[in-house]
């Protein structure tokens, strides 16, 4: 059984249609990419025994979050490890074991979900699933890239649209699972109508039938943050359901059926097939940058085109998550109370799907305008725009709280969807590009390796926009105290300026606070928070478009003997 | 793990070395694997990360004492056949 998943057994026979391939690779995609939707479990999990509302028991949100960067670290880990593999057994094998791990996941954390093993989540979700993701997000580019030797990079964008697409469809999947696998708890009545005692841990009872059982309290503020609206009042802890650990289960097999079929569907073409009537174009200089030969696996790691490629993915990731971080708020804090008329939830639950759309179709068309713009061309495009676009939100952030009109409120929104299609286009143009300068024999394998670049990104990406953003707010506040009267700071927060780091840490002092009682005519800050955020990002990208421009074709003493 | 920056330049050279790290235990890696020690060459890029993550925790300079220590001594240590990976 397992030798009829080999890639010797899987080559398409003479007349196979080559665009089977691409709904198989979409599939796959299109299942994995739910990782980006995340975020929708996060408000069941940190209610799993409560239901209505977080009990005391309860995981909070800030040990369920990391389970996201848990799963993209071992997508880069799991990807770079079997990548060689990949290219030994071929597509179907790893596309097989990537269902298994994907599904499995989900079914492991489901088990961690039901049992209340916080451990038993990360290591089904984010260990096991997140080398599904590895596994699933390489088994078809090698493939693809070979079917399509002409368009590879509309052919790998094809693919990799489905990551950015499996979000938007997993929305729709995650919300009405967790509503129909859901059971509110007992409800025994009004908070008015019903004793409660509170034990020295915090947790509060209710006596019924004799007994004491654990309840938690819904008040008329938290109805609104309910999964399933239901009346404020007492609720017993342990007696209903949140769905979550159902959806999981279904999600798991749903996801492992699919991903099963589309592995199953996947085909090699036989060794030295070409498209009809379509040549290789020859070497000559116009086509420089497009190698015939082929660079092994661990040779190509010796290459300096490797690490330049690994800045260009690793940054123009970096870069994209710093404007993906802050956009949404941006859109919210300065558009939000300076345009209000327009910007409203409404429009900005539009402009959050907006960036799945945008980013997703910059997988495609990017990736296909580099068959024509060439690979080089392409991140020289998204690289010179980039620092432009990037170095120009601040100041649009800034004219539009000086003079609120609908122009920089556009321009905004252009910009920032034009950087969400260059984030994608990225993604999506990175193993075209790889198979022109390493040749195509082990595309797929050095794929793999290359997506440590987004592990890395993953990482230390968030970390700086953090920090970034503690800076710039640290700035803010000390600028504005030196404009403030010491008498009427200590009036109004009850204590000096000299207590002002620990006013901050206790939030008791913040920029709006600081703004309430700033001399009139003091300029708001909080537009320009996010300068630093920018500027910095388009410096990462100038060193990502110098690595890119440095980029020549492999040394031929790295290219495997014929 | 916690690690303060005080301006942008700091935050720009973390991911700077950062990124100068991982791509350094990757050619190590590639530079075993070509010197024919397979499995045993993923070991010192192993023990990069590790140390790396376990140094990061305690002390942003740590990891930046021992990636060149651990780097030269790769260099020291490696067999010296090198060689083309043939089909």
């Amino acid at each position: 059984m397992l030798e009829k998943m080999l890639k010797d057994h899987i080559v398409a026979k003479p007349g196979f249609n080559r665009w089977l391939t691409a709904p198989a690779a979409l599939g796959i995609h299109l299942c994995i990419g739910s990782v980006y939707a995340w975020s929708l479990f996060n408000p069941s999990l940190i209610k799993r025994l409560g239901v209505v509302t977080s009990a005391a028991d309860d995981w909070s949100l800030k040990s369920v979050v990391w389970i996201f960067t848990v799963a993209i670290v071992f997508l880069g880990l799991s990807a770079a490890v079997a990548g060689k593999w990949l290219e030994k057994v071929g597509p179907r094998m790893v596309g097989a074991l990537a269902a298994i791990c994907w599904g499995g996941g989900f079914i492991i954390g489901g088990i961690g979900i039901l049992t209340g093993q916080l451990w038993l989540l990360y290591l089904g979700y984010g260990v096991i699933g997140g080398i599904g993701l590895g596994l699933g997000y390489v088994s078809p580019v090698s493939t693809l890239i070979r079917w399509f030797p002409d368009r590879r990079g509309m052919a790998t964008g094809l693919a990799i649209m489905g990551f950015g697409g499996g979000a938007m469809i997993a929305k729709f999947m995650i919300e009405p699972f967790i509503k129909i696998f859901y059971k509110a708890p007992e409800y025994l009545g009004t908070i008015d109508a019903i004793t409660l005692t509170t034990d020295e841990t915090g947790r509060r009872f209710a006596e019924i039938a004799g007994q004491l059982k654990e309840v938690v309290v819904v008040g008329a503020n938290d109805v609104a943050n309910m999964l399933v609206p239901g009346d404020p009042g007492i609720y017993v802890v342990g007696t209903g359901t949140v769905g979550v650990a159902q959806a999981f289960f279904t999600l798991g097999a749903i996801y492992f059926v699919i991903m099963m079929i589309a592995a199953f569907s996947y085909r090699v073409p036989a060794e030295g097939w070409k498209p009809a009537g379509w040549e290789p174009p020859p070497e000559d200089k116009q086509n420089a940058m497009i190698s015939k030969h082929h660079v092994h696996i661990d040779e190509a790691l010796k290459t300096p085109q490797f690490y330049q490629l690994w800045i260009v993915l690793c940054f123009n990731v970096t870069a994209g998550i710093g404007v993906l971080a802050v956009a949404k708020t941006m859109m919210n804090e300065i558009f939000g109370s300076t345009l209000p008329d327009i910007v409203d939830f409404g429009f900005a639950s539009t402009y959050v799907l907006m960036i799945s759309v945008f980013n997703m179709c910059g997988r495609f068309v990017w990736a296909s305008a580099s068959d024509y713009l060439g690979r080089r061309n392409t991140y020289w495009i998204f690289f010179t725009l980039g620092i432009i676009l990037y170095c120009s939100i601040p100041y649009t952030a800034q004219q539009v709280s000086v003079n609120p009109s609908i122009v920089w409120l556009v321009y905004f929104y252009a910009a920032t969807m034009i950087i969400f299609t260059m984030y994608g286009g990225g993604f999506a143009t990175i193993p075209a590009y790889l198979a022109d300068i390493f040749g195509t024999k082990y595309v797929g394998g050095i794929h793999g390796r290359l997506l440590t670049a987004w592990s890395s990104a993953g990482v230390f990406g968030p970390l700086a926009i953090t920090s970034l953003r503690e800076i710039s707010v640290k700035n803010a506040i000390n600028d504005l105290v030196d404009k403030i009267d010491p008498s009427t700071f200590q009036v109004k927060f009850g204590a000096g300026i000299d207590q002002l780091d620990q006013l901050v840490a206790a939030k008791t002092v913040t920029i709006n606070k600081l703004m309430e009682i700033a001399p009139i005519g003091t300029v708001d800050p909080t537009p320009s928070l996010y300068n630093t955020t920018m500027y910095l990002m388009a410096t990462i990208l100038f060193v990502a478009l110098v690595a890119n421009a440095l980029m020549k074709p492999v040394n031929p003493k790295h290219h495997m003997k014929e | 793990m916690s690690i303060s920056f005080t301006n942008a330049t700091e935050v720009f050279i973390f991911i700077l070395l950062c990124s100068t790290y991982v791509c350094s235990c990757l050619w190590v890696y590639g530079d075993a694997t070509t010197r024919d020690l397979g499995h045993k060459g993923a070991i010192l890029p192993l023990i990069f990360i590790i140390a790396a993550a376990l140094f990061l925790t305690m002390n942003l300079s740590w990891p930046l004492i021992v990636w060149p220590i651990g780097f030269i001594a790769w260099f020291m240590l490696r067999p010296t056949a090198t060689h083309v990976i043939d089909e």
